[in-house]
């Protein structure tokens, strides 16, 4: 989970998503949905990754400086993540092998465009091969383009507040596009670029200011090590001022991407949580015309639009407040609401009128017999939002692998597949295949988990 | 025809910066980066070989040949100090591995002139740290490969920057211009004091004793892992040759060659890398004879230097010989192929006539980021394009091969 990321801190105020993640409602006895689409055998049954998270190394991205400077908020550093800069045929075997039918992964810009303007053919085709691969083996490769890291580079030198940015990342988008457009089967722009803006729509806030000076040491630090007075990251400051370059971005990366390949299919990812309004004069409104409504108007140009939800968020009179304590638990205590993903996407096609794709939703824990509950639970509330008659492209699990998860490091476990942290060994869980067999069957009827 | 052993290395020679591409943690990856960089052009993808080493083993191994020398990345295996990575060295493991695999014996470099770029922030060698910081890269590197591992050379050419020390009248070196400023421009762009990279330094007493103190622990370092894997280091070794007064030649030794032979001693075998001949009289370099053919980088074409070379190596130590590198910048790939015969030449003799030599590994396998240089010259018997990366034996690959094959 993005959440994962920089959110799972459980730090409201900054990447507020983490106070919209966090809760839970039990799937009333998830009976599962009859309906099983007409075209089942096209609906993307898939797994999730990041560049940053899964490949180890990623030394020339803002975000691994960020793990490096003193002081830092981050846990622990990426280190080799889960090598996947080598193993990731592994990864894709794995995906196949499941049973599962597509595979989303993203591209890292700053391995791409090593400095400003110099491209690496040899990185493109790195990312080639995987989408090749992906093809070979019947997979849908799905390609993020951006998931939250940048080069160095582009932050030191303002990030998405400087000027060019968009022609920047534009220039970019069009190289990878140029390199694998062909292959690929949806592209992603963005990943959560709202996520920053959790936390802006609420007008009473928790004191993070220890935090968000920490924050701003880091980001200090880290313009030090550039030789900048600079490091501009979207999700280690306040994002407004980066909001309106990245959301340029995503137009003249869309205008580039399609100028190579009309027909790809295009959208951006967006984290929504399942947002509940509690009690009269709620700023449900509020926050989503703050936190969705820029992005949806992008999406509305797109061809469909990616939904990430980890939960439901429960909103105040003046910001995030606690939910219901009468619903379902989990052992921490936190709420117990797998179908929240079906409500998100429910919102976000009527917000948009686009086909919705889930391009992540999970859950961490430690228990994987937990996570299969909570596929089974997750997917029949995207099942019912489909036998409504939302048109949902597919359903992506984040994530395929137990991975770096951004502030929280390696602690918490997002995987369908365990992976050792020295032989980087991969072992699929339960979880996994439950989920493959969930895309062999085409939904969850019939399946249970223990 | 001169008698070698049969277990005589026959190689290529590569090293990691020159051809993997994309070294971006390294120090010289960032002084091509930066505006006072004295860089023809910035490496790039230099030849994939980070993702296409397996082509250049088959390369090695149509050749007929036997031996392949590579360099592991200080700056991929530790990109930040202290933390090392267990999938870089499992990468590097692998290339050692497949070469085993496939007859190859495996000459590993651990340090091929670039350092990560935390190092030279640290004021690279200038640092009292420096040899334990080395030592310690070099035993996670040994415990790794060094069951596969051949030999084990530490430093390439650390007497490089020595090379214009002996000479009077402080250099009006044009080999210097500019080095100060884009070392500099480094240290700025990392928010450091200081940026140091040994091989653009001026060789400072002080650097130069803890580098030879680097040396000494690192082989120790990979010796306490495998006691029985040969150590050694690679130098820089023209054949000199006095013109006139021998007190130049004197003084050049003793700066450039003595010190690193001293250390060489304690080792299992010196390392010999030659380009030529060097002329020097009492206080200064001489140019090459009017008329003298020259090699694509101006330089003497001077083949017959290798075997010299090696002699006064073995001499100066007593220990055996590997050529780690000889070769030549060429665009014209006959010209290659008659240096390769006159040098291979040159060593017949010293072997016939009893000098301990191990191998001969011809610099380079690849046409590749020549540093300073970028791409303007090429040393390979195999050919890459620049774009695709496809690898093309050129006709000396083919003469080597036989020349090599002749030996047998």
């Amino acid at each position: 989970m993005t959440k994962r990321g920089f959110p799972t801190f459980n730090r409201r105020g900054f990447l507020a998503t983490s106070a919209a993640l966090t809760a839970a409602g039990a799937v009333p006895g998830h009976a599962t949905s009859p309906q099983v689409s007409q075209n089942a055998s096209r609906f993307l049954w898939g797994a999730a990754t990041a560049g940053h998270q899964i490949e180890g190394n990623n030394v020339n991205a803002d975000i691994w400086l960020l793990e490096q400077v003193t002081p830092t908020v981050f846990a622990e550093p990426s280190g080799d993540a889960d090598d996947s800069l080598h193993l990731w045929r592994e990864d894709v075997d794995i995906v196949r092998n499941l049973g599962l039918n597509c595979y989303r992964f993203s591209v890292e810009w700053s391995r791409i465009e090593p400095a400003k303007g110099q491209f690496s053919q040899a990185f493109l085709d790195h990312y080639s091969r995987i989408v090749d691969y992906c093809r070979e083996l019947g997979l849908a490769p799905i390609v993020t383009f951006n998931h939250f890291t940048t080069p160095r580079w582009f932050a030191a030198s303002g990030g998405w507040t400087q000027k060019d940015a968009p022609a920047l990342f534009a220039r970019f988008a069009e190289r990878v596009a140029r390199a694998m457009a062909s292959g690929i089967s949806h592209a992603i722009t963005f990943n959560e670029p709202n996520l920053a803006l959790g936390g802006i729509w609420a007008t009473e806030r928790e004191d993070n200011s220890a935090y968000e000076g920490a924050l701003a040491a880091m980001i200090a630090a880290a313009a030090k090590a550039s030789g900048s007075d600079r490091f501009d990251v979207l999700n280690a400051g306040d994002p407004r001022p980066m909001i309106p370059g990245l959301i340029e971005a995503h137009r003249q990366a869309r205008a580039a991407i399609k100028s190579v390949r009309a027909d790809l299919p295009l959208g951006l990812s967006l984290a929504i949580p399942d947002d509940v309004g509690i009690g009269e004069g709620n700023a449900l409104e509020r926050k989503r015309a703050i936190v969705y409504e820029p992005f949806f108007e992008l999406a509305r140009d797109d061809d469909f639009i990616g939904v990430q939800t980890y939960g439901r968020s429960f909103v105040g009179r003046n910001g995030p407040v606690d939910g219901p304590t009468d619903t379902p638990r989990r052992p921490d205590g936190s709420e117990w609401y797998p179908s929240a993903i079906g409500n998100s996407v429910r919102y976000a096609y009527q917000a948009t009128g686009k086909p919705v794709l889930v391009t992540e939703n999970g859950i961490e824990t430690d228990d994987d017999a937990e996570r299969q509950r909570f596929i089974l639970g997750a997917v029949a509330s995207v099942e019912e939002a489909r036998a409504e008659g939302v048109p949902v492209i597919g359903y992506i699990h984040w994530s395929l692998l137990d991975n770096f998860e951004w502030l929280s490091g390696y602690g918490p476990k997002y995987g369908l597949v365990a992976v050792d942290r020295e032989t980087f060994v991969r072992t699929p869980k339960p979880s996994a295949r439950l989920l493959g067999r969930i895309a062999i069957n085409g939904g969850v009827e019939g399946l249970s988990a223990p | 025809m001169t008698y070698y052993p049969r277990n005589f290395l026959w190689g290529g020679a590569t090293a990691g910066h020159q051809i993997e591409g994309n070294n971006v943690n390294a120090d010289i990856w960032l002084l091509e980066q930066v505006p006072e960089t004295r860089f023809r052009e910035p490496s790039g993808d230099a030849c994939d070989s980070l993702n296409r080493w397996r082509e250049d083993l088959k390369l090695v191994s149509r050749m007929g040949l036997n031996a392949f020398r590579f360099s592991v990345e200080w700056s991929r295996i530790e990109p930040a100090e202290g933390q090392f990575s267990q999938a870089w060295l499992d990468h590097y493991t692998r290339i050692a591995a497949a070469c085993r695999a496939c007859g190859i014996a495996p000459v590993v470099t651990l340090s091929h002139f670039t350092s990560p770029r935390w190092f030279a922030a640290a004021a690279g060698w200038a640092n009292p740290r420096a040899p334990e910081l080395f030592a310690r890269f070099a035993g996670r590197v040994t415990s790794a490969l060094g069951l596969y591992a051949s030999h084990l050379v530490t430093f390439n050419e650390p007497n490089l920057p020595l090379m214009g020390r002996w000479i009077q009248t402080p250099l009006a070196d044009p080999v210097r211009t500019g080095l100060d400023e884009m070392l500099a421009g480094a240290a700025r762009a990392v928010g450091s004091e200081v940026f140091n990279v040994w091989v653009y330094s001026r060789g400072e007493d002080a650097r130069l004793a803890n580098l030879l103190e680097g040396h000494r622990a690192a082989r120790e370092a990979a010796k306490a892992v495998y006691p029985g894997l040969p150590v050694g280091m690679s130098l820089a070794l023209p054949d000199i040759q006095a013109v006139g007064s021998d007190a130049g030649v004197a003084k050049y030794r003793r700066f450039a060659e003595q010190p690193f032979f001293a250390a060489a001693r304690e080792d299992d075998f010196i390392g010999v890398q030659n380009y030529g001949r060097l002329r020097l009289s009492a206080d200064d370099v001489v140019p090459p004879p009017e008329g003298a053919e020259r090699t694509q980088s101006g330089d003497e074409f001077y083949p017959q230097a290798l075997g010299p070379a090696v002699a006064h190596a073995h001499a100066q130590t007593g220990k055996p010989v590997l050529v780690t590198e000889n070769g030549l910048a060429a665009a014209d790939d006959g010209q290659r192929q008659r240096f390769i015969e006159g040098a291979l030449a040159s060593l017949d003799e010293q072997v016939s006539a009893g000098v301990p030599v191990l191998g001969y590994l011809h610099w380079s396998l690849l046409d590749n980021f020549e540093w300073r240089r970028g791409y303007s010259q090429q040393f390979g018997l195999v050919a890459v394009d620049r774009t695709t990366f496809r690898r093309v034996a050129k006709p000396s690959a083919k003469t080597y091969s036989n020349l090599v094959e002749a030996r047998r």
